[in-house]
Parts: C-alpha cells; structure tokens; sequence
C-alpha cells in the first residue's frame, strides 16, 4: 500500500507525528520528504514499520514524481492538509 | 490503492462535472410523469450531458459485469435498487424512480442520484424517499477531516434503521475523481474499527440505498438490475462531496 505520492505519518524518531510523501521505496525502506524538515534534495531513508499510512494519496506529487521533479514547495502545499502532527 | 486527495483546481473540475449532472436531474425532474419510457428518460439525459460537453460516464461501463452498461443513467424504478437499463418500461402514477447519473468532463467524473415521484405516491414511499435523502444528510455531518469513515457508515445505517426501513449491503459508496469509482468504499452500514481518516481534498461519492422491507437484493438476469429479494421499493439517494476541514462541500448541489 506504500507507493510513491503516498502520504505517511511518522511514528518513531524525532519528527513523530509529522506527515511525509514517499517519493521513493527500497525493500523495507521508504524515503520520505515534506518540503520542510526534509526536502527532496536529500530525503529521510526510514523504516516501512516506523510509519503510519493514511491510506491517502497525491496522485499530483505522484505523477510529478514520474515525470518531471516537484518542488519542495508543492510538497508542502499537499501536506497542509495533513497537519503537522497528523491532525486536522 | 490508496485513497486520493485532490488539490483545489482538480475539485473545481469535479464541480464542474458534477453541476451537469445536477442540472441533468433538475432536467429530468421537468418531464417524470405518468407514460413516459424509462428509455426516453435515457436520451433526454443523453442529449442534456453531451450538449454540455461532457460524457455521460456509465455507458458502457463494465464494472465487475461481463457486458457494458447499455444506458446513460441508471433508471431503476420501485422494487429496482440500482443499475435499471433504461427500456421500454412507462411509469406510473405512484412510482418512484431512481435515477443515477455519472458525468465525465476534464477528467473527473461527477455522480449523483435522486429518487422521483411519480404522481402521488404512498405514504410510506414518501417517507422511504425522505428517510433515504435524510440519511446521506445524517452522514454528511461526520464527512469532515479528522474523523474517520465509519462514522460516515454508521450514520446512515442508524438513520435508515431508526425508520424502520434496511440499508443496501452488497453496494456500495465510493470515492471519485479521475475514476468513477476510486478507494474507499463507503458501505450503508456498520463496519468493524473506525476506517480511514478523512482528510481535505478526499472526494467520495455517499449514496445510501435503503428498501422498505429486506435489505436483501438480487441481481436479474440481464446481469445489471439490482432489485430487492422481496420486491418491495427502495429508493437512492446519492451526491459527490468534497471533505474539507468544516462541512463537506457537495460538489453536486447547485
């Protein structure tokens, strides 16, 4: 379930609590950015099971992801929605 | 496949879409009567969807079904739920008909689904048609981020039930945006933990289905029709909305 676009939530480590897009996977490792604390540039490499899904996801980061790169900027703007501590 | 939020610009799109199909139902409210075909109900939401520029989105569309669906809107009349292939069948004084209809335009797909009189009806068809619209009401209230779908499930199953009437278990609601029927799926009734959280930019489709009598349906043999096992009327009642972080904004309410 944890595709690239995907919105997650931390659960363990100092950003707890803090939503990420995947922008990238590897086995049992997501890489994980918000346009903020963690910028695309260099992305948190973090376990799957450190992560909670919220079975949603940005089919616009997704696809910018595909085909063109997005900017931290629009990472930001999709995880407005999603508060910085998961709540709303 | 997860569940997709949309950005502000995609769900003006999705208005878009889903103001045609309002304006279809409003269009066809002028001409249910007594004597008219349920195939003639079909082409009048036909021409109306492709003079807007848009595409009626359930032509054709195969779903789980072997063959496509031959119409532009579902027409399911009294004991049909949903998914009535428009014919030759005329209404009645003191039917009702359900009509569901899907819109695609600028690659979002609008859906909505009201249930009409026909002439004067029962009380107790009055008051399935009221309840059934309540429910999606009733609904709606917990359609806000932060809370959780089930509660969307919960509401309309309480509702329809506190009524005396049953809520349709094997369909069910769905999210919709580029596809007419996206994750989650939103079932009448109750479900086990609390389901996914909402949150802004989710786009579902909540269509309570409630019959009068068994929840219980059928599916008859042309492969689409949904009736109840026991042949009393149900009635559907359905709209395209948008979570935001207030009350959910009904895409598909003028």
């Amino acid at each position: 379930m944890c595709k690239i676009g995907c919105v997650v939530i931390s659960k363990r480590g100092h950003d707890k609590g803090r939503p990420f897009v995947i922008v990238g996977t590897d086995g049992d490792f997501l890489y994980l950015a918000d346009g903020d604390l963690r910028k695309l540039a260099k992305p948190k490499k973090k376990k799957l099971m450190h992560v909670q899904n919220t079975e949603s996801i940005s089919t616009e980061i997704a696809e910018m992801l595909e085909t063109g790169s997005p900017r931290d900027e629009d990472l930001r703007k999709v995880l407005l929605r999603f508060g910085k501590n998961g709540e709303v | 496949m997860a569940i997709i939020v949309k950005n502000n610009e995609q769900i003006e799109f999705m208005r878009e879409s889903n103001h045609i199909v309002a304006n279809t139902h409003e269009l066809l409210a002028k001409y249910i009567r007594a004597g008219i075909t349920t195939k003639e109900l079909d082409a009048i939401a036909e021409d109306y969807i492709r003079s807007r520029g848009a595409v009626p989105s359930f032509k054709g569309y195969k779903g789980s079904s072997t063959t496509g669906f031959p119409g532009s809107v579902c027409v399911s009349v009294n004991e049909e739920v949903i998914h009535g292939i428009p014919g030759l069948k005329k209404l009645k004084d003191g039917d009702i008909v359900s009509i569901d209809i899907g819109a695609f335009k600028n690659g979002y797909h609008g859906d909505a689904a009201r249930t009409f009189k026909v002439g004067v009806v029962s009380a107790v068809r009055n008051r399935l048609i009221e309840v059934t619209q309540n429910c999606f009401f009733k609904a709606i209230e917990y359609a806000k981020a932060g809370r959780h779908l089930h509660e969307i499930c919960a509401a309309v199953q309480d509702t329809a039930e506190s009524a005396g009437f049953s809520v349709v278990r094997d369909f069910v609601g769905h999210g919709v945006g580029r596809e007419m029927h996206e994750e989650p799926q939103i079932p009448n009734y109750k479900q086990a933990g609390r389901g996914p959280r909402l949150y802004k930019g989710m786009t579902l489709a909540i269509e309570p289905m409630v019959n009068e009598g068994t929840h219980e349906v059928v599916i008859l043999k042309d492969h689409w029709t949904v009736v109840t096992r026991d042949r009393r009327c149900s009635a559907h009642y359905e709209n395209t909305i948008a979570v935001t972080d207030g009350a959910a904004d009904i895409l598909s309410i003028r």
